[in-house]
Parts: structure tokens; sequence; C-alpha cells
């Protein structure tokens, strides 16, 4: 071991050395003063914070699904409403032609009748509205 | 380490700790072993291990071996730590990295001191310590999510 000449870099190794053994031996008295960690527990509770971060992760996802079919269900919702009024719309007018139609069959065929004995020596009878 | 496993064994294997750390328990092999061979230089005059090593001062490379045998012997023991309180891991993994660390920063100094065109050698060496430095720091944050996921389980339970 060669010890001559000590120059600034054993200096260095000095302090250095000095360093690392004093901050291995605060290090040593701050885990001193710590509990123990038992292992299985560690284990289980990161176990159970895994599972329970699954979970969560689950129920998030299955919220994010319920809220996407909700608004599905909104938006068919809507559609069908739009539809339903189309088809009303379209029933109205029906039922206004029929009522139309109806009338004016009606209105014919009384004078038709009222007039049966005009009507019957002519040759040609009122023909049946055409609507 | 609970989180660290990639085989769910019960109890870890030393391959499972290996697949957990690979970097880090092979630096510390190979640091052990770099640092045995400085001590190793120092007793046999004829052992020349590194041109490096052999610029440095005899206390110097001496500082290096007395830091790193025992600090990288200690990174390995708490890296293949299986005993039952995970404390005793940590700790002894925690004195390897302060004195292995200690170690490589002493190196670094020394080669930049001997031999300042050797920037790769003194820049890798600069690498392991921040790397030690950043791996204790990991070693409190783990012990201290690991502290409160069990107080957080104890409190649900």
């Amino acid at each position: 071991m060669d010890l001559s000449g000590l120059s600034g870099l054993s200096g260095l190794a000095t302090l250095i050395g000095a360093l690392g053994g004093g901050v291995t031996w605060l290090v040593k008295r701050a885990d001193a003063a710590k509990t123990a960690i038992p292992r299985a527990q560690a284990e289980i509770a990161h176990a159970s914070a895994s599972l329970g971060g699954a979970l969560s992760t689950v129920q998030s996802s299955l919220t994010a699904e319920v809220e996407r079919l909700r608004e599905d269900r909104d938006e068919d919702r809507r559609r069908h409403a739009e539809e339903i009024a189309v088809v009303h719309a379209r029933l109205d007018a029906l039922r206004r032609d029929l009522e139309n139609v109806t009338t004016l069959w009606t209105g014919w065929y009384g004078d038709l009748v009222a007039k049966w004995d005009e009507h019957r020596v002519k040759t040609d009878p009122p023909p049946p509205p055409r609507p | 380490m609970p989180r660290r496993r990639y085989h769910p064994r019960q109890p870890p294997t030393r391959l499972d700790h290996l697949l957990a750390h690979p970097y880090e328990t092979i630096l510390a092999v190979g640091g052990f072993a770099a640092c045995a061979a400085i001590i190793l230089g120092e007793i046999i005059p004829t052992l020349v291990v590194s041109p490096s090593i052999a610029a440095l001062n005899g206390l110097v490379a001496w500082t290096i071996g007395i830091l790193g045998i025992p600090g990288h012997a200690l990174i390995i023991r708490g890296l293949l730590d299986d005993h039952p309180d995970l404390m005793v891991g940590w700790r002894r993994e925690r004195y390897g990295l302060v004195l292995a660390g200690s170690s490589w920063l002493l190196y670094a100094f020394g080669v930049a001191w001997v031999h300042p065109q050797a920037a790769v050698s003194y820049g890798f060496a600069g690498g392991i310590v921040t790397a030690m430095a950043l791996r204790l720091a990991a070693t409190y944050a783990e012990e201290r999510n690991t502290r409160a996921v069990i107080a957080a389980h104890e409190e649900a339970a």
C-alpha cells in the first residue's frame, strides 16, 4: 500500500470515504427507528389495492357504457318521435282526404237518391265524384 | 418487491429478482469484481487491472476497493432478499448503494484527475453514481408507497 505523498486526490479519497461511511451511518440510524414491513402484509395490501384499481377501472368503464347507452336511447327516442310525427301527419292528410271523399260521395249519393225520379229517366245520370 | 415481480411465484426465485432488476444486479456483480480486482492489484504489485487504477495513489485505490466490495455485495444481497420483513432488503440495498456510489464517485474523480482525456470512463462512472442515487431515492419511494398502501388497506378492513 503506497501512502507516500498524500496528494489532493488522496484527500478527496479520504473525504469521499468518510462521506460514504457517514451517510451509511445516517441511513442506518434513520432506518433503525422504522417499524418492520411484513412482506405478506405488503403483498396482500398491494393485491387489494390492485384489485381496487381494477374494479374502479371496470366501474368507470361500465359507467361510460351506461352513459353511452342512455345517449343512444335518447337519440333513438328522438328519432322515433320524429318518425311518428311524420306518420301522424301522413295519417291526418289521409284522414282529411277520406273525409273529403266521403263528403263528396255522400253528397252525390244523397243527390242521386233525392232526385231519383229525375235521374232514372235520364240517359246520363250524374257520375260519381272524382276527387 | 411485491410489485416488481415478473412471475407470480411465492417466494420469488433468484431469476425473478434478476429479471426485476437486471441492470442493477449485473452492474453490482461487475462492480464487485472490479473492486476485488483493484484490491488484488494493490496487494500484488505486478497485477495491473487498469492503467487508470495503476496511475492512482494507493490510498485512493484502497478506498475504492474497501467501499466498493461491501457496497456491491450489499446491493446484490438486498436485491436477492426474501426476508419476511421488506425493510431488511431495502436497508441492505441502501447501505450498499451509498458505499458503492461513494466508490464509483471516487473512481470517477480519480480517473478524471489522472486521465482527464478519459471522459468515457469517468462519465460512465458518473452515470452509475447518478443511477445509484436514483435507486436509493426509489427505495424510499417504494417504502413510503408500501406503508401508505398497508395503512389504506388496514383502514378499509
